[in-house]
């Protein structure tokens, strides 16, 4: 048994090397090393100290709760809490982080803005980590605002908006509206777009708070029975429950949210890795993974038919948004021609899964079956950690290409494999992992959110998940393919021939891609750790089932997989079919390619509807405010300067005009008192 | 055995004995008219500060109950005689110079002992009687200093007042007739709708002229904005009370039922709207001191109707806030007197503008400063009493026309400060008042500061017959 306090030392002490850099920086320290140092010992001492909690509490079966008092009139304290969830998500963070950050040590090498990365790359793991395993809802809203600030920060870290750091094509316009996105730009369209999700998630809490009279997850789950029921009875249990999952949804970029993940690949390339790939778009999904098995009891408990409605119902929305996201993001990494691009639709449509995992279990809600539906939330958990690993190790790839080409679209890279083998092992293994080739990873965790649906009989939801599958193995082989193994298709300026990458970024990547290799060959041993942790997690409390059996749909799904990577492979690599040329000549390809390219103009729409909508709105207002200072400072100035002059000119001093003035109006004084008081 | 209340009618025959003498001294005796005049207005100040100590007690009866004094009245008298003090010190030797010399040092006390019987009328004969004094009085008083635009501003004045007091005449006959014959106040009340229908616009027409109600106010602008400020400063500053006093008093009689005194209130309420804001929005953009005190005292009237409406509604329902309501018109009375007599004589002589006043004379520019912001009625001085318990009265009443007033007084803040900054811009031209002035406008301001912060006092101590 570890002292609780290491639980909340896990989290605080990439805050304290964050803090210590900060310092460094005002002391006017501007070497490199330093910060590369301090940064990476403080995310080193976080993971070794967040391995030790997680194992830990895997192993003892207990989890760990630290608690210091903070803020007493709301009974909402400093309070870590280390469950058989949280133990999984601070270890593969951590690590993550860890690695990731000795890659950026290298790969930031020289750039300008050396000090402030490390302060916000450290300050986002402090964030992240807390935001895991923090025992309130406003604990985990600070580390949750924390990872969109360093989000946000990272997104805009080359804020001069040179163009080689933008994200589309430069001058390229959907329906109107610009397609090419500057650093500046993507960040604020990441705080702003996750910020809608967050003040829906501010209102869920207040909700929560208001009806639970806590903010403590513990308490809630407690509780949960209660609260369901009177949210029920008036009605108002699904439109809480999606309140409070906006701020998941936004984070985790899934549809409608999904754009401003695509953008923010502006950001530095291992930030893409870290945040925007393996940590902080999980932070919706944990989320979900959390509350799901909350609302999954407590619904339950309450044994209201209402409740229990309203939970399939949410349920089955929140499976239907991942299936969607999952489709719709595959198709348009299939077009994509920006090495980041199509990871980053593939991190959004990969998330979809563990979005249709988690809602397919609930979906079961009526059937009461808890070991279902723990199989369900786990096989998301292990989807999001198979996909934290082998995106990772992708993302660290194409910051060494993208490097080598001197160019983010991949028609400028070709023929890697020629001069980096080992990097092109690690991008087989990694790819085939997202692909969902046996024996590696992201294989049987793909399998296990497929198999939820089914189980949970949304044959749509199932059936767009298994074409995302094929997509995704033919995206990936093109990728691969496009980089690999087949010469540039574009002449690049630079002529220097690329060569593998150094230690420090090489290093990494293997590693994890290797990793995803070996979590696969074990899958038995770490599936057994996922259902130990599943029922140490809180209110599942039920051994989740993560073996994968040989059926025919199983095998019908893996060959389907393996017939599309056979056929990309046999169109671009034997029959070099000129895709470019195919949809320079043919409209009806042209058409679907910039539908597709276009991000099925869900931008443009965006853009259109909303920030024009507001601009025109704000044009509107400040009509209406300049007419109301107008009113004031002109309008009724104005009127009371003339009707000041109007009523002096009618004293002309002339005594018969006054005379009668007088007489007439006291004869109408007469009148009308005379006529009012009858 | 000697009364203290009949030492009072003592002292104010002698003040109207002291005005008939002044006359009777050769014209080249200023300084004997000058004195003789102090001596008058003097007596008047002591009488009618007895006059208010013996109504602490409680109403005073005069020839068997025509003439009563309380508390309200004697006050309003006492704010008259101090506003003529004032007049006569700002005045100075200048009567002197004028063509109708010594008529100003004789027709003041004159002034004086009509006050008197006005404010403290409680018969409608006696209201006439005094009415024609005062009247008369006021219009020769315009046309005192002779030159063309008072001798001008002093026929209107008299063939407009004659319509005036016509329609007063009018008004004591309906009341005699509606109270079969009884020409005192409240013997009977104005029980029947159709008479009182008739007596009651009769008597605002006619009262209305005399304090530039709005739509009675025709003359005013003429007179007080062209005549000479020193004769206006009496006619504005020191008759115009009694005739406040009249209307404060008479309305209260006639409003002895529920239904007519809700009828009454609904008109004063009515005009006072329509009068204030006339005042105010006229008075908005000129830059002359005296066209913005004329203008300013139709607003201030406007305010003094809003009590006078809360006025007339409480009394039958309500005497404790009736109460307030009178003793706020007294305050109030007391506070436009002491500001308005001083700053009509200084606008005499600052008809060039007051630009730069308070390079030249600080002390003038200061006082006259204090006097205005006690008309817009800022905090602690005596004008921010006044008004603060007439709205205080009148939220009982109505509180739309409460906000309507305080939307007014903000209104008004604009050419009280303007005229206050004009005085002191930097200008080359700097203008002077006499040194006479200057001691007017200090004693104004001295009081009204010094009055201000003892109003709470003030109203503690006010008691009214009724």
């Amino acid at each position: 048994m570890v002292e609780p306090i290491y639980a909340t030392l896990a989290w605080l002490t990439p805050y304290i090397g964050a803090l210590i850099l900060g310092f460094m920086y005002l002391a006017g320290i501007r070497e490199e090393k330093a910060y590369g140092i301090v940064s990476s010992a403080s995310l080193f001492l976080a993971a070794v100290l967040s391995t030790v909690v997680g194992l830990d509490v895997l192993s003892s079966g207990r989890p760990i709760y630290d608690v210091h008092k903070w803020i007493p009139w709301i009974n909402v304290d400093v309070a870590t809490y280390i469950d058989g969830l949280s133990a999984i998500m601070i270890i593969v963070v951590s690590w993550l982080s860890f690695f990731i950050g000795v890659y950026s040590v290298e790969y930031m090498k020289g750039d300008w803005g050396y000090p402030r990365y490390f302060f916000v790359f450290t300050f986002f793991v402090g964030s992240m980590l807390l935001l895991v395993s923090a025992d309130n809802l406003l604990l985990l809203f600070i580390g949750w605002e924390g990872t969109g600030l360093a989000s946000y920060a990272l997104i805009g870290h080359w804020y001069t908006d040179e163009e080689e750091y933008w994200v589309g094509v430069p001058g390229r316009r959907a329906l109107g509206y610009p397609m090419y996105f500057e650093p500046s730009h993507s960040g604020l369209r990441a705080i702003l777009f996750t910020r809608v999700g967050d003040i829906g998630f501010l209102l869920g809490m207040a909700i929560l708070y208001a009806l639970a009279g806590t903010l403590s997850l513990r308490e809630i789950a407690s509780v949960a029975g209660d609260w369901t029921a009177e949210l029920a009875v008036r009605g108002t249990l699904l439109l809480t429950l999606i309140l409070i999952s906006l701020g998941a949804l936004a984070k985790s970029a899934q549809f409608p949210f999904h754009e401003w993940l695509v953008t923010a690949m502006t950001g530095p390339t291992p930030v893409s890795a870290l945040i925007h790939a393996a940590t902080m778009v999980k932070a919706g999904i944990y989320f979900i993974l959390r509350f799901a098995p909350i609302v999954f009891t407590g619904v339950l408990a309450s044994a209201s038919e209402a409740a229990i409605h309203a939970a399939q119902e949410y349920f089955t929305i929140i499976a239907g948004l991942g299936a969607v996201t999952a489709f719709m993001l595959a198709t348009m990494a299939l077009v994509s021609n920006e090495f980041k691009l199509i990871l980053a639709f593939s991190t959004a449509s990969q998330i979809g899964y563990m979005f249709l995992a988690a809602g397919a279990a609930g979906a079961l809600i009526e059937e009461a079956d808890k070991i279902a539906f723990a199989s369900g939330i786990m096989a998301g958990l292990s989807h999001l950690v198979s996909h934290a690993v082998f995106k990772a190790a992708l993302f660290l790839i194409a910051g060494w290409a993208i490097h080598a080409a001197h160019s983010r679209f991949i028609d400028y890279m070709g023929n890697y494999a020629k001069y980096m083998k080992v990097t092109a092992i690690a991008m087989w293994l990694a790819g085939l992992s997202l692909a969902g080739i046996p024996p590696l990873s992201g294989f049987f965790s793909k399998e296990l959110t497929l198999k939820a649906a089914e189980e949970a009989g949304l044959s749509w939801v199932f059936g767009l998940g298994v074409i995302t599958a094929l997509l995704t193995a033919a995206y990936t082989t093109r990728l691969i393919l496009r980089v690999f193994h087949l010469p540039p298709y574009e002449k690049s300026h630079h002529e220097h021939e690329p060569h593998e990458a150094p230690a420090l970024m090489l290093v990494p990547y293997t590693i994890l891609a290797f990793a995803a290799l070996i979590i696969g060959l074990s899958w038995t041993k770490v599936s057994e750790a996922f259902s130990r942790a599943s029922e140490l997690t809180l209110a599942l409390l039920a051994p989740a089932k993560l073996e994968i059996h040989v059926t025919t749909e199983l095998m019908t799904i893996v060959a389907g997989v393996l017939a599309s990577i056979v056929a990309v492979a046999y169109a671009y690599k034997v029959a070099r079919v000129d895709f470019k040329s195919l949809i320079a000549r043919s409209t009806i390809a042209r058409g679907i390619h910039d539908f597709l390219f276009d991000r099925w103009y869900i931008n443009s729409i965006y853009y259109a509807t909303i920030v024009y909508g507001f601009a025109v709105l704000s044009l509107i207002l400040a009509a209406v405010d300049t007419a109301i200072d107008w009113f004031y400072h002109a309008g009724l100035v104005g009127l009371a300067g003339v009707g000041s002059v109007a009523l002096r000119r009618l004293h002309r001093g002339r005594p018969e005009y006054y005379t009668t003035l007088y007489l007439f109006m006291a004869s109408l004084a007469l009148l009308l008192i005379t006529l009012i008081w009858r | 055995m000697v009364q203290g209340y009949e030492v009072v009618l003592y002292l104010v025959y002698a003040t109207l004995a002291l005005g008939i003498i002044v006359p009777v001294i050769p014209r080249r005796q200023l300084k004997i008219h000058r004195m003789l005049a102090w001596l008058a207005v003097i007596i008047f100040f002591v009488a009618s500060a007895v006059l208010l100590y013996n109504t602490t007690a409680g109403a005073v009866e005069y020839y068997g109950g025509l003439l009563v004094h309380d508390s309200f009245t004697a006050a309003i008298t006492l704010a008259a005689a101090i506003a003529a003090i004032m007049a006569l010190m700002a005045v100075d030797v200048d009567a002197g110079l004028w063509p109708s010399h010594p008529a100003y040092y004789s027709l003041l006390p004159l002034i004086l002992f009509g006050v008197f019987f006005m404010a403290g009328s409680y018969d409608a004969l006696v209201l006439l009687a005094s009415w024609l004094v005062v009247s008369i009085a006021s219009y020769v008083f315009i046309a005192l200093p002779g030159d063309r635009e008072s001798r001008g501003a002093a026929v209107r004045y008299i063939i407009m007042g004659a319509v005036a007091t016509l329609f007063l005449a009018f008004w004591v006959a309906l009341h005699t007739g509606i109270q079969a014959g009884l020409s005192k106040f409240a013997y009977k009340p104005y029980a029947d709708a159709s008479l009182a229908s008739l007596a009651v616009p009769t008597l605002i027409a006619a009262l209305g002229f005399k304090l530039g109600i709005v739509p009675f106010h025709w003359w005013l602008p003429s007179v007080y904005g062209r005549a000479d400020g020193r004769a206006v400063a009496v006619v504005a500053g020191v008759a115009k009370l009694g005739f406040i006093a009249a209307l404060a008093r008479v309305l209260y009689a006639a409003s002895v039922s529920p239904e007519v005194s809700s009828r009454i209130a609904l008109v004063l309420a009515a005009l006072a709207v329509v009068t204030m804001t006339y005042g105010n929005v006229a008075a908005l953009t000129t830059r002359d001191l005296q066209l913005i005190l004329t203008y300013s005292s139709i607003a201030q009237i406007g305010y003094i109707l809003v009590a006078a409406a809360a006025l007339a509604y409480l009394a039958p329902a309500d005497p404790r806030y009736a109460t307030l309501a009178l003793a706020a018109i007294a305050i109030h009375s007391l506070s436009y007197a002491l500001s308005k007599s001083p700053l009509f004589s200084a606008a005499q002589e600052l008809r060039g503008g007051l630009r730069g006043l308070a390079l030249r004379s600080p002390v003038a520019a200061l006082s006259a400063s204090i006097l205005l912001m006690s008309l817009l009625g800022m905090p602690p001085l005596l004008g921010f009493w006044g008004k603060l318990y007439m709205f205080l009265a009148a939220i009982k009443y109505s509180l739309p026309l409460v906000l309507i007033a305080l939307v007014n007084s903000g209104v008004s803040a604009a050419y009280y400060a303007l005229a206050i900054r004009e005085m002191l811009a930097k200008e080359v031209k700097v203008p002077t008042v006499k040194d006479s002035i200057e001691a007017s406008l200090l004693i104004g301001a001295l009081l009204t500061v010094i009055l201000g912060l003892v109003a709470p006092q003030l109203l503690a101590a006010f008691t009214p017959i009724y």
